[in-house]
């Protein structure tokens, strides 16, 4: 079943997630993901599933949370100021070890900011937005065909790890129409149901992700977000448990880096003058790079966990560097820890949904 | 370029080119008001993948409201062929002004305005086939009768000009 279609990556998304085996959705109407929602509410009863308009972004994410143990792939999508209150949720389930996935269509913030103007200012928060020790994938498309190629990945990685994954679009994508092969998923990843006797919250080995249980087939478990052991029993006051239960919960996300962690190279893979970028951004990077040659475009799929020493291995011998992002700078953090502050450059642009243009990186190249 | 339907005509136009076996990217800027002309579409075509659909210059652009030109006085400066029109919007450098609105209300097709622009656009853009598409994609569309109206009416307009 391959088809050619023209839609917008909210559009995409959408289809990427039915073909992913997602099941059950719950959202909230908001400005530029809302098209999600309503593809969603129109094709998951087709396929069997359960689309839930939520009475607020709070619901949402704690209706996928209950769908997620009830069996089902759950997604929701929103952007930033629903991202913001979805926050508690997300912890919750990274602490339940819930495989979920999390749309958020960036727009330009904080707070109500420009509803309808892209951006990329949620970068830190979808990698910290939760208190606590706490661990999850973020996934960045940059065209609408990725944005149904890359959530069946979101999917897969969530049900493989059982953990919650943010797939960070921005609304140049959600918005923006382009050409999509509805090809299917390559592969889909199932998560381990529980044999007899096997915990459903630890595993000796921390880089293997715990069994989970379907709730309604007989599985008595306690799901708590309270620190628990691998029973699930809650246990608030020891160091062992809490220790032992966080340290796991990160393990099993950064300890599987090699596997996770996703980046492409495009341009001249041999130049010493990079341009590191994620999301959309990179669209005007490759074509700058292709205008005035000599660069390499060093564009990050997989935002967190984010491998450093992969990054420095690829930054290493680079003359200059150029990060463009749609926001004042949150990526330019990371490329801080391996790479020289004085020898870098920056495009920073946000607001009024102008794009970052080629124009304006080939002169941060040649500065 | 206005606020009149714009974001509608790119759509046409966008899926009108992708069913005509280009590569297509359309692409909109727009606001959360109801009103008001600070609104742009735009379509990048190939027929090759796209690499950035991010473009500052523009082959074709039509203007309808003097809000957006002013706001996006980067992208009116760096287009090529700008056709605004003459009552709607200040005289543009390098531009062609034309009676769009005034054609438009002449014909009762004011409310269709988005549609008389596409049509400009599309006769100047003269790719093989594109009216037969562009009528298949009204079609499937509401105010059919309307729209191809105007639409003809752009033409019309656009072969009078001999641009």
């Amino acid at each position: 079943m391959t088809e050619r279609l023209f839609l917008s990556g909210n559009e995409a998304v959408v289809y990427g997630a039915i073909d992913a085996g997602c099941r059950f959705y719950a959202g909230y109407p908001i400005t530029p993901s809302s098209e999600i929602m309503h593809l969603m509410a129109k094709e998951l009863p087709r396929v069997g599933g359960v689309f839930i308009q939520a009475e607020d972004e709070l619901a949402a994410i704690n209706m996928i949370i209950g769908a997620s143990w009830a069996g089902l792939k759950s997604m929701t999508a929103t952007s930033g100021p629903g991202f913001s209150l979805m926050q508690e949720g997300i912890g919750y389930a990274v602490m339940t070890e819930t495989p979920l996935v999390i749309v958020d269509v960036m727009r330009a913030g904080p707070a109500t900011g420009q509803a309808t103007k892209s951006a990329q200012g949620d970068l830190m928060q979808a990698r910290w937005g939760r208190h606590g020790d706490q661990y999850l994938v973020v996934i960045a498309p940059m065209t609408p065909q990725e944005a149904y190629d890359l959530v069946i990945e979101a999917f897969n990685i969530a049900e493989a790890y059982r953990v919650p994954v943010v797939f960070l679009m921005d609304e140049f994508i959600g918005h923006g129409r382009e050409i999509v092969v509805r090809r299917g998923a390559d592969k889909l990843v199932e998560r381990r149901r529980p044999s007899d006797h096997e915990p459903p919250f630890g595993s000796k080995d921390p880089r293997i992700p715990p069994p989970m249980p379907r709730l309604g087939e007989g599985y008595y478990v306690l799901v708590t977000g309270s620190t628990h052991n691998e029973w699930g029993y809650r246990d608030v006051h020891g160091f062992e448990t809490h220790y032992r239960l966080v340290t796991r919960l990160k393990e099993k996300i950064w300890g599987n880096i090699d596997k996770i962690f996703k980046y492409k190279v495009y341009g001249d893979p041999d130049a010493r003058r990079i341009i590191v970028c994620f999301g959309s951004t990179c669209r005007p990077a490759i074509d700058a790079a292709e205008r005035v040659g000599g660069t390499k475009v060093l564009r990050l799929i997989t935002l967190w966990p984010l491998n450093y020493d992969k990054l420095a291995e690829e930054l290493s011998g680079a003359e200059k560097v150029v990060v463009p992002e749609l926001s004042l700078g949150q990526l330019v953090y990371d490329v801080a820890q391996v790479y020289p502050r004085n020898k870098m450059r920056v495009v920073n642009k946000v607001g009024g949904g102008i794009p970052i243009y080629p124009s304006e990186i080939i002169k941060a190249l040649e500065a | 370029m206005g606020g009149q339907g714009i974001v509608f005509a790119a759509t046409v136009l966008g899926e009108t080119l992708y069913r005509l076996g280009y590569y297509v990217a359309q692409l909109q800027n727009y606001g959360a008001s109801v009103r008001g002309g600070a609104v742009y579409g735009y379509v990048v075509f190939d027929e090759d993948e796209i690499v950035n659909p991010f473009i500052e210059e523009l082959e074709v652009l039509v203007i309808l409201h003097e809000q957006g030109r002013r706001r996006w006085e980067n992208i009116v400066r760096k287009s090529r062929k700008i056709i605004y029109d003459k009552d709607l919007v200040k005289p543009v450098k390098n531009g062609i002004a034309m009676p769009i609105a005034e054609e438009a209300d002449k014909h009762g097709v004011y409310r269709a305005l988005n549609m008389v622009a596409l049509g400009i656009a599309s006769r100047i853009l003269g790719v093989k086939g594109i009216d037969k598409v562009v009528d298949e994609v009204l079609r499937s569309r509401k105010n059919y009768e309307l729209n191809i109206n105007a639409y003809e009416i752009g033409l019309e307009l656009a072969g009078r000009a001999r641009i």
